[in-house]
C-alpha cells in the first residue's frame, strides 16, 4: 500500500482472497467440473437403465410406444438417446394440463424394447451439480450470494495473480522438481497460466449467471426493477414447448398420425448430428404437429439453443423451420458466456476437454492452498508458528482428500442403499456431508502428515472399490461396458480409477524417502512433491 | 510488508481494513451506480444497454477492488471515488428526467 510497489499490493491481495475463499472454492471447482457430466453420473447411478441400447428404429418405436401409452395426451415429450444417456425419457401433458417444467407424467423407458424402467431413487449428478452453486441446506438466495462472493474474490484472485507475473510467459515454462516451496509455486503458475483463459471465463461468466441476483441495479434504473419487462424485451431466444395454452379448450377431433419414419428421416438429412428430441401437441388430432429439435447448436449467440422443425403431423407436411433470433450484442456476448459456463450444447470431446481445464483449475486453487502452507514452513521452524497457519494446514486437508472421501462415499452410498428405502436420495446427500464432516474432524485429531496419508487411503480405497463393486451389475461392470461400446458407462468407471491411480501417486511421494535435511523441511518436501505430482498427472 | 506490529489494530492493519471495506463496499455501490447510470445512458435498446451495463458492471468492481489497495492515498482515492459516484449519480437523475 503506502510503501510497496503495484506488484507487492497485488501479492498481497492474491495471497489474503485467495486464501480466505480457498476451500470453498475448491469444492466450488470440483462440484462444478464434474457438473459437466451431471448426466452421465445420474445415468451412471441408476444401474437400472443400464440395459438399454440405442437402435436406429429407436425415435419411431418411441412415438409408437407413447401412442400405447398416453393416446388421449394433449402434447409429448419425447427425449431420444444420446451418449449422455441411453434411454428414452417421454413426457406428457393431459388435456387441459398446464405445461409446467417438470410437470405432466414421466415415464423412462428402453431404448430398445421400449418397455418402461425404473431407475433407483438417486440424488445423481444434479446434486453436485446445485450444490457448486447454491451449496446446501440453507436458504438458495443464501447460497447463491456466498457463491457469488466467492466467484468475486476469484476473479480479483485471478487478474491480481497475472499482474504479480510480470514475466507470465518465462514463469510458465518454469519448472523446478523437487525444490519444496518453489515447485508448488511453480505448479500454481503453470496451472493457472495453461488454462487462464478457461479461469477468467469460466469465473466472469459464472457472475453473469447471477447478474440478476448479485447487480440487478441496470434493471432497476431502466425498468424500474420491472425484471417481467425486462426479459420480453431482450426476448426469450428459446419458445415454450408446444402445448395447449388455454386450460379449458376442447381437445380436437381425431384424427390418425401420418408415419413418422419420413419425418424423421427428412430432419436427419438435415442434421448430421441428429435429433435431440420430439414434442408432439394433440397427437392423433387434428391440427397435430410434430416438432423436433437439433442435437447440439449452430451458435453460441443464441444460448446454443438448436435448430427446430414442425411437421403438420396429419400429413406428414414440412411446415417450418425455427432459427432462434441472433439478439444484439450484449445479449449475445452474454449468451456465449452462459452458454460456455453451462455447456449444454456441447459433444463429447468438448465436454472432456472442459473437464480436464476444471481439473487443472481445481488443481491450480489446491496448490495455492498448500503452498501458502509450505510458504510458512520457515516460520513454522523459527518457532514462530501461528495457530492460524495450524488452522490452515488442517482444514487444507479435510478441503482437499476429504472432498474427494465425500464424493467417494457419496458414490457408495449410491449402491449400498436399498433401492425402497424412503428418503433415499437425501441420505445419499447426509452420507457426504457426514464424510466430509468426519475428514475434518479426523485431520484435527491426527498428525498433519499421517492425516494426509490416511484421507489418500481412503480415497483409493473408495475409488478403486467402485469400478469393483459395478460387477455386481450385468450391465454396467466395466467388461460389459467396454464389449458392448457403452462409452459414457466406461469412461465413469475407468475416471474412478484413475482418481484412485492418483491419490495412490500422492501416497508413494508420501512414503518415498527423501534426501537428509531437516526433520520439518523433509515433511514439507514430501507432502509437496505427492500433491505436486498429483498435479502434474492431472494434466496431460 | 506484513509486519507483526504489537497492538491489534495498528496502523498498517487499520490500514487494511479501510481499504478493504472501500474496495469492497463502496466498489460494490460505485458499480452498482455504474451499471444503473450506463443502464439509461448507453445509445442502445433498453435491454442491450442494460445487458452492457451490467456486465461492464463486474469488471469495474473488480479494478475497483485491486484500486482500493494499490492506491498510494487511501484519502484521495475516496475523493476520487466520490466524485466519480456523484458524475454517475447526475447522469442517472438527468437521464431519468429527460
Amino acid at each position: 500500500m503506502k510503501e510497496s510497489g503495484f506488484r507487492q499490493v497485488n501479492s498481497w491481495l492474491h495471497t489474503w482472497s485467495g486464501l480466505l475463499l480457498g476451500w470453498l472454492l475448491f469444492a466450488i471447482f470440483l462440484t462444478g467440473t464434474l457438473s459437466y457430466f451431471r448426466q452421465e453420473i445420474t445415468y451412471w447411478m441408476q444401474p437400472e437403465l443400464h440395459a438399454s441400447q440405442a437402435r436406429e428404429q429407436t425415435a419411431e418405436h418411441a412415438v409408437q410406444a407413447m401412442q400405447r401409452l398416453a393416446p388421449d395426451a394433449a402434447s409429448w415429450q419425447i427425449t431420444l438417446p444420446s451418449e449422455r444417456n441411453s434411454t428414452v425419457r417421454v413426457r406428457w401433458y393431459d388435456q387441459g394440463e398446464r405445461v409446467t417444467k417438470g410437470g405432466g407424467k414421466s415415464v423412462t423407458l428402453d431404448a430398445t424394447t421400449m418397455e418402461p424402467l425404473s431407475g433407483r431413487p438417486t440424488a445423481g449428478g444434479e446434486f453436485l451439480y446445485r450444490f457448486h452453486f447454491e451449496l446446501y441446506g440453507m436458504d438458495r438466495t443464501w447460497g447463491r450470494w456466498i457463491v457469488g462472493a466467492a466467484t468475486m474474490f476469484m476473479l480479483v484472485a485471478i487478474i491480481s495473480g497475472v499482474i504479480i507475473h510480470k514475466k507470465i510467459f518465462i514463469d510458465f515454462f518454469t519448472f523446478r522438481r523437487r525444490k519444496g516451496q518453489r515447485s508448488w509455486m511453480d505448479a500454481h503458475n503453470a496451472l493457472a497460466v495453461l488454462s487462464l483463459p478457461f479461469h477468467f471465463m469460466i469465473t466472469y461468466s459464472g457472475l453473469l449467471l447471477f447478474m440478476f441476483l448479485l447487480m440487478p441495479w441496470g434493471i432497476d434504473a431502466a425498468y424500474k426493477g420491472d425484471m417481467r419487462a425486462f426479459f420480453s424485451d431482450r426476448g426469450r431466444a428459446v419458445s415454450p414447448a408446444p402445448g395447449p395454452d388455454a386450460k379449458n379448450q376442447a381437445a380436437p377431433a381425431r384424427q390418425a398420425m401420418a408415419p413418422v419414419g419420413p419425418m424423421l428421416e427428412a430432419a436427419n438429412k438435415q442434421w448430421p448430428q441428429g435429433i435431440a428430441s420430439i414434442s408432439v401437441s394433440q397427437p392423433g388430432r387434428a391440427g397435430s404437429t410434430m416438432e423436433l429439435r437439433q442435437k447440439g447448436a449452430q451458435t453460441l449467440l443464441n444460448h446454443a439453443s438448436g435448430e427446430r422443425v414442425v411437421f403438420d403431423a396429419g400429413s406428414g407436411a414440412l411446415k417450418e423451420t425455427i432459427r432462434a433470433d441472433v439478439p444484439g450484442a450484449g445479449t449475445s456476448t452474454y449468451n456465449v458466456f452462459s452458454a460456455l459456463h453451462r455447456l449444454r450444447f456441447a459433444d463429447i470431446w468438448l465436454r472432456w476437454l472442459f473437464f480436464v481445464a476444471g481439473a487443472m483449475g481445481t488443481a491450480m486453487v489446491g496448490t495455492g492452498m498448500i503452498l501458502w502452507v509450505v510458504k510458512r514452513l520457515p516460520q513454522k521452524r523459527k518457532g514462530r508458528y501461528h495457530a492460524g497457519h495450524r488452522l490452515v494446514e488442517r482444514t487444507n486437508v479435510a478441503a482437499i482428500a476429504g472432498l474427494f472421501v465425500a464424493v467417494g462415499t457419496y458414490f457408495w452410498l449410491n449402491r449400498l442403499l436399498p433401492a425402497s428405502l424412503p428418503g433415499r436420495a437425501g441420505w445419499e446427500i447426509h452420507g457426504f456431508f457426514i464424510a466430509w464432516t468426519s475428514a475434518l474432524l479426523h485431520a484435527w485429531l491426527r498428525e498433519h502428515r499421517q492425516a494426509w496419508k490416511e484421507q489418500l487411503y481412503a480415497v483409493v480405497l473408495l475409488f478403486a472399490g467402485l469400478p469393483i463393486a459395478n460387477f455386481r451389475y450385468p450391465d454396467s461392470h466395466l467388461a460389459a461396458s467396454i464389449a458392448n461400446g457403452r462409452w459414457t458407462l466406461a469412461s465413469m468407471d475407468l475416471a474412478l480409477l484413475a482418481t484412485a491411480a492418483l491419490a495412490a501417486w500422492a501416497l508413494w511421494y508420501l512414503h518415498a524417502p527423501t534426501e537428509s535435511a531437516p526433520a520439518a523441511k523433509r515433511k514439507a518436501k514430501a507432502v509437496g512433491q505427492a500433491r505436486q505430482q498429483t498435479v502434474r498427472e492431472a494434466t496431460p | 510488508m506484513l509486519k507483526q506490529g504489537g497492538r491489534w489494530l495498528d496502523g498498517h492493519r487499520l490500514d487494511i481494513v479501510l481499504r478493504s471495506l472501500l474496495g469492497i463496499a463502496a466498489g460494490y455501490a460505485l458499480s452498482a451506480l455504474l451499471a444503473a447510470s450506463l443502464s439509461l445512458a448507453l445509445p442502445m435498446a433498453r435491454a442491450e444497454a442494460v445487458m452492457v451495463a451490467t456486465m461492464l458492471a463486474f469488471l469495474t468492481y473488480v479494478a475497483l477492488i485491486i484500486w482500493a489497495y494499490a492506491a498510494r492515498n487511501v484519502w484521495r482515492l475516496a475523493c476520487i471515488w466520490a466524485a466519480l459516484a456523484l458524475l454517475a449519480w447526475s447522469t442517472m437523475t438527468w437521464m431519468e428526467r429527460t
